[in-house]
């Protein structure tokens, strides 16, 4: 679907053949990438064009990536200027309702992932290791 | 031994020369212009194709030699581009029958794409030696305007086949300064193709190394258009220019061949069903990028899906048309 790899600079990959639509694989990568902080406050995202480009995709894509990014309070954008990644803090806690959301889409993942034969044990192990990579 | 067939064999051997390498000056993914498994070039199943085309190539050019050994008995001058013209086209078949064998062993790419997130990126520092091309032909014109009092009236600027003056310019401005006027303005077009390239093509090595070789080829006319400017004033040998030209050509085809074939420079993911003309040509409205990395040989190609690139196209046309202008202007 999507992927950040651990190299020396933040990138992001999609796959222009995944069901996924390309916006939703950008804004998940970028996401990460955010969340791990090897894209810190402060620093500056590439051109919508760039972007664009490089991944091969329509700008229209990337801009919807930029707004929804921007709508979850990780970046700023400005007209005719870079996007720029804000210190967006820790927010409140997060209501019933979307813990609930949350959970469903999680048991969602698990029977797809045991369905597609990967053992329970493996499962937790990897849930873990991705919460402390992803832990501020 | 003519000086027509000097030029026809010597044009006829390299043209021979460049058509076999050609295979050689493609990234490892890539097979005639078709995407291939990395590797496949050295393959059993890739030997038959690239000996067929070895042949092909060769026997062509030994058949042009006797045909124009044939017609150069009768002097007819007419043979020399006729032959080359029918060399180019037996080639360009050749290739398009290996890319029909090599498309069996097509190997489907994936729809991976990555992009770098760091913020965006400038031109490399080292195209502050675009100036110094400049500053060459800069001091060849200050050269013939300190001596302009010893420029004669009129003077040689181009000579036929036997060496014999058949083109001539006179003591004017254009005449003058029309070489060096004419060169600063072909290094301008071909830096500013290099910098909308580097800008309009994907992140990769490739933007770097093909910027490199478009600012050794400006120093490369700078040299040219110097010695071409000096005509008025000084007539260098030929053959210093000949073989000026043929160093550069050997060493920018045995840098291709070298960047090509490094193992981190597979192709760019350019689909397949958008490639045209055995592999040559892209078109493909749905990809932003103006330039692409090529099928065939090391470097970009346009994509010609994208209105921009045919703004580009026509206006790097116009500018040369009006650039040639300006020197047929000189001579007349």
């Amino acid at each position: 679907m999507y992927s950040t790899f651990m190299s020396a600079t933040p990138k992001i990959r999609i796959d222009l053949n995944s069901s996924v639509p390309a916006y939703r694989q950008i804004v998940d990568a970028l996401r990460v990438l955010f969340v791990e902080g090897r894209i810190r406050p402060g620093d500056s995202l590439p051109s919508v064009r760039r972007v664009a480009l490089d991944l091969g995709v329509h700008f229209n894509t990337v801009g919807e990536a930029y707004r929804q990014l921007a709508q979850e309070g990780w970046i700023d954008l400005q007209q005719g200027k870079s996007a720029v990644v804000r210190d967006r803090g820790l927010p409140p806690p997060a209501p019933v309702e979307q813990v609930k959301q949350f959970r469903a889409r999680l048991r969602a993942f698990v029977a797809e992932a045991r369905a597609s034969g990967i053992a329970p044990a493996k499962i937790v192990e990897e849930l873990k290791s991705l919460v402390q990579e992803l832990l501020p | 031994m003519t000086a027509l067939w000097v030029t026809f064999a010597g044009n006829c051997i390299f043209t021979a020369a460049l058509t076999l390498l050609i295979p050689y000056i493609s990234r490892p993914n890539v097979f005639f212009g078709v995407h291939v498994a990395s590797g496949f070039r050295r393959t059993p199943d890739a030997q038959p194709i690239l000996r067929q085309y070895r042949l092909g190539v060769l026997a062509t050019t030994v058949v042009l030699f006797v045909v124009f050994e044939l017609f150069s008995q009768k002097a007819w001058p007419a043979a020399l581009p006729i032959l080359l013209v029918a060399q180019l086209v037996s080639s360009a078949t050749f290739f398009v029958r290996a890319n029909r064998q090599a498309r069996a062993y097509f190997a489907p790419q994936s729809g991976l794409r990555e992009a770098d997130m760091r913020g965006d990126d400038g031109l490399p520092a080292f195209l502050w030696l675009a100036v110094v091309p400049y500053f060459i032909l800069g001091a060849v014109a200050f050269y013939l305007h300190q001596h302009w009092d010893a420029i004669p009236v009129r003077f040689p600027v181009h000579w036929d086949a036997n060496w014999n003056p058949n083109g001539w310019s006179t003591k004017s401005f254009l005449g003058v300064y029309g070489p060096v006027l004419f060169g600063s303005g072909l290094i301008t077009l071909i830096l500013g193709l290099g910098i909308v390239t580097f800008f309009g093509s994907r992140r990769s090595n490739t933007r770097r190394s093909v910027l490199a070789i478009i600012l050794a080829t400006s120093f490369f006319l700078a040299l040219v258009f110097s010695t071409v400017g000096l005509l008025p004033l000084h007539r260098p040998h030929i053959w210093i220019t000949l073989a000026l030209a043929l160093v550069f050509t050997v060493v920018l085809i045995a840098w291709s061949i070298r960047k090509a074939g490094e193992p981190d420079s597979e192709t760019e993911i350019t689909p397949d069903s958008f490639w045209y003309a055995a592999g040559s040509i892209y078109c493909n409205p749905g990809d932003p990028a103006i330039f692409v990395q090529k099928r065939i040989g090391y470097g970009y190609t346009l994509n010609f899906g994208n209105r921009w690139s045919w703004v580009f196209m026509i206006g790097f046309i116009v500018a040369i048309i009006a650039l040639v202008t300006l020197v047929a202007r000189a001579n007349h």
